[in-house]
């Protein structure tokens, strides 16, 4: 059990090395030396095979004993992996740490070190693709803070009552898709044109059967794979820029979580071509112009899915509570953008509603009494 | 006094009808009162506060104000219209006080119910605008409409008097001095409580949106290949083409004033319809 969970240490001091996003290095806060990912890969090469295999290992011999009908009490305790944990031991400390199913790298609540499981991504588990984190969490914070600002209806108490439950760096597993919408619309529109001649006013009204078909290509649509998190708010983040993805590797990951995907890429996909077909609709539409007015008559679109990514985003999410509920907020752990839904206080919504209405209601009176 | 006055004019008018416009012309007499009813349409009583009234009116502003009632113009000549008896009139009679003859004169023509409403003379025309003019029309003619006579009259003097006292104040009732009564109350009072509460929904619905910016995307435009965009098909055809016809029905008066008096080549302004 052991076995299929590592941590990346320091070569120098043993200590544990994390992820700094801003030097894009590893770093032991121990010694301060710093690595490459490159050099720690190498290092680990044969530690992260071994944990791997010791996770591959563990699942078949999981699954044999599943088909015995002799469970002792031991296996019953270890029915708690059916229902979604997962259990290991840190290697730093020996602690029992019990992971979600689908946590793929976190830290051990007693010592603090990173641990990764490698295990949860061999096979079709393995990403492609890995973002990492540029934004730290002390910017995440900041960022919170800043994100206060010029809120005009957020309650006053809210900012300063409220406290930060929670903050964590997560990877994020989303499916990128490549796909092309094939469109054809068409629609009847009219050109109207009016002239007066003499006391009539002549109206000539020309009526067209428009068409139009045609390809969109799009590349690498992102969607969100954790049911864990809100697509809304996964949505709300982007973009990312993609031309610093990496190549799958764990050694980006001490430091932050990682989840590996729970939603597959065909249920993700089923939003993905609604925003392609969407999207390809308003470009055809967009053509059509020049008219008085245009009404749809046929609009098809057909997705074509195409060359299908995993990769893990960076993303620092951020809980608060205030009043007995919690606000979940989002940001980008590369560009920063920051998102989240936040309380509205109606006493200022109505003030701000009245501070509006009644001087510009005593303007209009002074400005209609002298016209 | 008013059967003496109306058997006067009565008489004057029949020399008129009888003698041709010609003779008129050379007889150059005065009318001896401001409001000339031979229609009848008042009484002695009311003809009497008319007739004072517009006396008092005239000669306060230098300005005669008059009324002529008839049963039909067209007995006293081959005139075409309302307005060209009227404009003779008010020279055949001399009208008008000072050197510029300044006065406005009100004929009714009982036959059709034609009225003319003109002004002449540089003072009046200052004084009743084509506006001011407009102005005072609305609070006559609904009297009118009613066969309230005397009220019509009446409301017609007091407005000259309201006109010429604003001219006297070199602050003539025109189209930039009373936009604002263009503005029913109503519509007002409308403007006054409507357009604050929609500018502030609008205002306060924009922040609270601001408050909540989680949403689906439901575009992927950041997400189309450069150059990825093709038509196959781009077809425009034309199927047919109607034509409509309609009669543009215009007011007897044009009520877009642009400021200012609009005076003839005879030295009148003014106008004429129906009541």
């Amino acid at each position: 059990m052991a076995s299929q969970i590592t941590n990346y240490q320091c070569p120098s001091c043993t200590g544990p090395l994390r992820f700094d996003g801003a030097s894009g290095k590893l770093q032991c806060d121990y010694c301060g030396s710093s690595f490459t990912t490159a050099e720690i890969e190498k290092i680990y090469k044969d530690k992260l095979e071994q944990a791997e295999q010791a996770a591959i290992d563990e699942t078949a011999a999981a699954a044999t004993q599943m088909q015995e009908s002799d469970e002792n009490a031991e296996e019953q305790f270890w029915d708690a992996e059916q229902e979604g944990m997962k259990i290991y031991n840190c290697p730093s400390c020996g602690a029992q740490l019990v992971f979600d199913a689908t946590t793929a790298a976190g830290s051990c609540p007693y010592c603090g070190n990173p641990s990764i499981v490698p295990g949860q991504f061999h096979g079709m588990l393995r990403p492609d693709y890995i973002l990492p984190f540029k934004l730290s969490k002390e910017q995440a914070v900041a960022s919170l803070k800043n994100y206060y600002r010029g809120k005009k209806l957020l309650p006053k108490e809210f900012s300063s009552e409220n406290h930060l439950e929670e903050i964590k760096g997560v990877y994020v597993p989303f499916w990128l898709f490549d796909e092309t919408a094939v469109a054809d619309t068409s629609y009847q529109a009219t050109r109207v044109n009016s002239v007066t001649h003499g006391n009539e006013l002549i109206t000539t009204t020309e009526y067209f059967d428009v068409r139009r078909a045609g390809t969109v290509r799009f590349t690498r649509i992102p969607a969100d794979g954790s049911k864990k998190m809100p697509d809304e708010l996964m949505d709300s983040i982007e973009p990312f820029d993609y031309s610093e993805l990496k190549p799958f590797s764990t050694a980006y990951m001490p430091g932050f979580m990682a989840d590996i995907y729970d939603v597959d890429d065909r249920e993700s996909f089923e939003r993905v071509q609604k925003r392609g077909s969407q999207t390809a609709l308003e470009i055809m539409d967009s053509t059509v112009s020049g008219y008085s007015s245009v009404i749809p008559k046929q609009r098809e679109v057909h997705i074509h899915r195409e060359r299908t990514s995993y990769a893990l985003l960076p993303v620092w999410m951020l809980s608060t509570r205030w009043k007995n509920q919690n606000f979940i907020f989002a940001m980008n752990g590369q560009t920063g953008k920051f998102i989240g839904d936040l309380p509205v206080s109606m006493g200022r919504y109505f003030g701000w509603f009245a501070g509006i209405a009644l001087p510009l209601a005593a303007v209009l009176t002074v400005l209609l009494k002298f016209m | 006094m008013k059967k003496l006055f109306s058997l006067t004019l009565i008489l004057l008018l029949a020399i008129m009808m009888l003698s041709g416009a010609s003779a008129m012309a050379e007889s150059m007499q005065e009318l001896p009162y401001y409001v000339s009813d031979t229609a009848g349409l008042t009484s002695s009583d009311q003809w009497q506060k008319l007739e004072s009234a517009a006396e008092s009116v005239s000669e306060r502003y230098g300005c005669g104000v008059y009324v002529v009632t008839l049963q039909d113009f067209r007995d006293y000549g081959s005139y075409s219209s309302i307005r060209t008896f009227s404009e003779d009139f008010y020279n055949r009679y001399r009208m008008g006080i000072g050197q510029n003859r300044n006065g406005i004169l009100l004929v009714l023509s009982m036959a059709e119910r034609d009225y003319c409403l003109i002004a002449y003379g540089s003072d009046a025309h200052y004084a009743f605008t084509d506006y001011g003019k407009e102005v005072l029309e609305n609070g006559f003619l609904d009297d009118f409409r009613r066969n309230d006579w005397n009220a019509g009259f009446a409301d017609y003097i007091s407005g000259c008097e309201q006109l010429l006292a604003r001219a006297a104040e070199g602050n003539p009732v025109d189209v930039q001095m009373n936009s604002r009564s263009v503005i029913p109350s109503e519509l007002s009072t409308g403007i006054i409580i409507g357009v604050p509460l929609l500018v502030s929904f609008g205002a306060c619905e924009g922040m609270r949106r601001r408050m909540k910016p989680v949403k689906p995307q439901s575009r992927a435009d950041e997400y189309i290949v450069p150059g990825g965009i093709h038509f196959s098909l781009k077809r425009d055809v034309f199927l047919n083409r109607t034509v409509s016809r309609t009669v543009i029905r215009t007011e007897n008066r044009d009520s877009s004033f642009h400021g200012g008096t609009t005076v003839n080549s005879g030295g009148f302004s003014g106008h004429s319809g129906k009541f």
